[in-house]
């Protein structure tokens, strides 16, 4: 299946008084075109920082200091041609064309995403009138338009409310809209339910994957939420210290965790069809972001650890079998010498 | 909005019906009175008045009578317009106060002006290119700006002024203007004898509201909705202006009210030092001698300047603000 954007080895760090802070570090993951991509890992992991180095958003102290973020569009004769947006000027007009016209992005909180002080219809509008040639008035009705996509009743009225007279549900929903309203290619999706309650938050994943479905545009889609990833995701990458440690079919993952950290996350979701006392944890805590861990970047917490060689050696995402990449020692030769893998016959079914 | 706006002026009636009686009362408290002052000014230039004399004198400005008489005539006169007598200058005090209010409110005026002028575009700038050396430069000329006493300040000026541009900076005249009608050239003098006062009185005003600017833009610089905006492809200057900013004005708006008294009192001392037939010395004279009458007219219409200030700053917030529009009903 053809690849819409490819994130090989990118690093993005914060510089601060404290030390270098690798947000990012030599994170690597593809987003197929019209598939959606979930995007999981706890606090800190470098999820949304990923996502604004896509949208070449980073704020400093963070720069984006290496790597490449191919993304694929066709060109004027219809043949599919790939540009690195790192090579594009952050703020210059090839980029800021990409960013909402071509990549959208919706975020955490919806209600302060928006403006408090212009009109819903004003904010959408913008959007369109910057990357479409169309007049105010057509932008109006490409507005009405999308908010009736998104299902807001009364579209019409709503382009003169004001986003605190809305719930926050509505508000994504506008976010979506807006998002929408230039048909991109990608909807960067930054854990857009977190702040909603449970029933908004269904509505919302509900209208997002048909939207999806309807618009043909792949979705990345952030979230910590492994629930919502299951009902979402196409694929799943899972990140952990600003590395992708493992990425493949949702499916796959699910059924057969190969990563030590996946499988210890999946493990310590609580589940209704068994009875536990204890809710399983992660032992140890994530490791401080200025610290300089030598070798794999999980080494401290995993179950399965190897003396001498996880504690060295930086392991490099190695492919197995069903497309799936992970970064883990213990499937290359260097875990064979010590002892036999142990992904076959790990117990966490 | 009209419903608003009318019971915000209807409620301006109370509030100032009680600032009347404690101004009044507050000017009255200190022990004597303006005759007590006068004996007390004559005796130190050796010369003494008779029990009578002094008895005339109390009779002759009404001060013998209860405080509460006192109010009740001069608030009466004060609401059909005439503020009464300056015990001092032995004059009416409308005509006391009548141009110098003026001058006054032209000098405010200017000095706003000015201070928005200055502080709006550096405070943004400042937040913008927060930690660059501009934004350290502001800073620092900032907290000078806001640690001078501003006539400390003023006596500089004149110092440089009469130095170095061999120009009196005192007054808002040229001697030739200072008695003359209005005219064209009267106007132009003034203005050109007002900029330096201007300056002065605005520079820790711009210092204050530099930190403020700076303050709520910088604030507002990092709120998920610029990231919106950022996120559609707007140009950085663009949305900086059209989001962060335009949220970050709404104090500064908000304290245009503030502002009013603030210049008109506010710059007594400058005004002492630069010799500005402004309302700040005739105040404060007022009060060393205990003019009631002039006094507690002047506390009078700085009070009402402050109120309906504050109403403009309401007024103003309201429009630019729809939190505020839309919420008003759900308050009272």
């Amino acid at each position: 299946m053809d690849t819409l954007l490819e994130v090989r080895d990118l690093q993005t760090h914060f510089f601060m008084a404290e030390g270098v802070a690798k947000a990012v570090d030599h994170t690597t993951f593809s987003i197929r075109r019209g598939q959606v991509l979930g995007v999981v890992g706890e606090s800190g992991c470098g999820k949304s920082v990923t996502a604004r180095s896509i949208m070449r958003m980073v704020r400093p102290p963070g720069h984006t200091v290496d790597g490449e973020i191919l993304y694929s569009r066709p060109d004027q004769n219809g043949q599919s041609a790939s540009i690195d947006l790192l090579q594009l000027s952050a703020t210059g007009t090839e980029m800021r064309a990409i960013r909402g016209g071509e990549i959208a992005m919706i975020f955490q909180e919806p209600r302060a995403s928006l403006s408090p002080v212009h009109r819903i219809g004003d904010q959408i509008t913008e959007n369109i009138l910057l990357h479409q040639a169309v007049s105010r008035l057509e932008a109006e009705e490409i507005a009405v338009d999308m908010l009736r996509q998104v299902h807001i009743p009364m579209a019409e009225q709503r382009l003169d409310a004001f986003a605190h007279q809305l719930s926050g549900g509505m508000c994504q929903r506008v976010m979506i809209a807006m998002a929408l309203s230039c048909h991109p290619s990608l909807l960067i999706a930054d854990e857009p339910t977190t702040a909603l309650d449970v029933t908004t938050e269904a509505q919302i994943l509900e209208l997002m994957q048909g939207l999806q479905a309807d618009l043909d545009m792949a979705i990345m889609f952030i979230t910590h939420d492994l629930g919502v990833v299951a009902d979402m995701a196409d694929e799943v990458a899972v990140m952990y210290l600003g590395k992708v440690v493992e990425q493949g079919a949702a499916a796959d993952i699910f059924r057969d965790p190969k990563h030590p950290y996946t499988i210890a996350l999946l493990e310590s979701l609580p589940r209704l069809d068994q009875k536990r006392d204890w809710l399983q944890t992660i032992r140890g805590v994530v490791p401080d972001p200025y610290s300089t861990l030598n070798g794999c970047p999980f080494h401290t917490r995993c179950a399965d650890f190897i003396e001498g060689v996880c504690d060295e050696i930086v392991p490099e995402p190695i492919t197995l079998e069903d497309n799936r990449e992970v970064r883990c020692l213990l499937y290359t030769e260097h875990a064979r010498q010590e002892r036999p893998p142990v992904a076959e016959d790990s117990s966490h079914s | 909005m009209r419903e608003y706006i009318l019971r915000r002026v209807l409620q301006l009636i109370p509030t100032l019906i009680l600032i009347s009686i404690v101004s009044f009362t507050i000017i009255q408290l200190p022990p004597g009175d303006y005759v007590t002052t006068y004996v007390a000014n004559l005796a130190a230039a050796g010369e003494e008045l008779s029990e009578e004399e002094i008895a005339a004198l109390e009779e002759h400005y009404g001060l013998n009578q209860p405080g509460y008489v006192q109010y009740v005539k001069w608030i009466t006169n004060f609401v059909q317009g005439d503020m009464g007598l300056s015990f001092y200058w032995d004059r009416p005090v409308n005509r006391l106060i009548g141009e110098r209010l003026m001058l006054t409110m032209i000098m405010s005026f200017f000095t706003l002006l000015f201070v928005y002028a200055m502080a709006i575009p550096i405070g943004i700038y400042s937040a913008v290119r927060q930690y660059s050396l501009a934004d350290y430069v502001f800073t620092f000329i900032g907290f000078i700006g806001l640690a001078t006493p501003n006539f400390l300040l003023a006596l500089i000026f004149m110092y440089i002024g009469i130095k170095v541009f061999d120009a009196s900076a005192g007054g808002l005249f040229s001697t030739e203007y200072l008695d003359a009608d209005w005219s064209v050239a009267r106007v132009w003098d003034m203005l050109k004898h007002m900029w330096l006062p201007v300056v002065i009185v605005g520079t820790a005003g711009t210092a204050g509201t530099i930190r403020v600017m700076r303050a709520t833009t910088l604030d507002e610089l990092g709120r998920p909705y610029v990231e919106t905006a950022r996120s559609k492809g707007l140009r950085e200057g663009q949305l900086t202006m059209k989001y962060p900013v335009r949220v970050a004005l709404n104090p500064i708006l908000s304290t245009i009210g503030w502002r009013l008294p603030e210049i008109v009192s506010g710059t007594v001392l400058v005004a002492l030092v630069l010799n500005l037939p402004t309302t700040g010395p005739l105040l404060w004279r007022a009060l060393m001698s205990q003019d009631l009458y002039l006094a507690a007219s002047m506390i009078m219409i700085l009070s009402t300047l402050t109120l309906i200030g504050t109403l403009i700053s309401d007024i103003l917030l309201a429009w630019v603000d729809p939190r505020i529009r839309y919420g008003e009903r759900g308050t009272t």
